[in-house]
């Protein structure tokens, strides 16, 4: 077992062989190699995606099925090849982003996938789909203290 | 910003190096063939908006309220907010 002391779990005890490797990381966190996937049962079904390269870095991410029933996208065989043998392998993650109105958002133009049997992931840019960087969740709500009068 | 109007077979020069060649078009669609040196990232603009979203992503001050709130519309059966 090894450990990682993080801001948002503390001190993170994992096994090794739970470890998703990223190899080219993601855009904008090119250096974040390796990262934990981590449930907890009181914010299923959300999926926390812990780097252990830099403990403070940790996405909120959703599996892309829990929030669109079509997500429609083929992964292209260079996408999938390095991860699975068989789409079916593949686990599709959105990430989310809060916005300041407390509101979240998912991206469901570049989906985080993961190989289930090799724990290898990469986010792909699904560049021929309409799909948006910052689809809304649910409706923003302005409280007393944000409006703007 | 520079605006040029090109047609099919048509090239724009950027300094000594780097050729833009309109390749063929469509309706949809542009096909630019680019000249460049070995050195110089190509990227196409999603790349720069992937980096710039999933910053924003890492950010991510997410209060006990706007989790709750997630939560609550990821539970529910017919996830209305997603069409």
């Amino acid at each position: 077992m090894a450990q990682i002391p993080t801001p948002h779990f503390g001190l993170l005890e994992y096994d090794e062989a739970s470890v998703i490797r990223f190899p080219e990381g993601i855009p904008a966190f090119e250096s974040d190699t390796a990262f934990l996937l981590i449930e907890k049962t009181e914010t299923a079904p959300l999926l926390y995606l812990q780097s252990l390269v830099h403990p403070e870095l940790c996405f909120y991410t959703v599996p892309a099925a829990t929030l669109v029933s079509d997500y429609a996208f083929r992964p292209a065989p260079a996408d999938l090849e390095p991860l699975a043998s068989n789409p079916a392998d593949l686990l599709t993650l959105l990430l989310l982003t809060f916005r300041e109105n407390g509101a979240a958002s998912a991206n469901l133009k570049a989906p985080v996938l993961i190989g289930r049997h090799s724990h290898l992931g990469r986010q792909v840019i699904l560049f021929d789909s309409d799909y948006s960087f910052e689809h809304p969740i649910g409706n923003p709500t302005v409280t007393e203290s944000e409006s703007p009068c | 910003m520079l605006i040029i109007g090109r047609r099919v077979g048509e090239t724009i020069h950027l300094g000594p190096d780097v050729e833009i060649h309109i390749m063929d078009l469509t309706p949809s669609r542009v096909k630019i063939g680019i000249v460049a040196p070995k050195q110089l990232p190509i990227l196409r603009g999603e790349m720069i908006e992937a980096a710039r979203q999933n910053k924003a992503a890492s950010q991510a001050a997410a209060t006990g309220d706007s989790v709750s709130r997630l939560l609550t519309q990821l539970r529910s059966h017919n996830s209305p907010a997603l069409r």
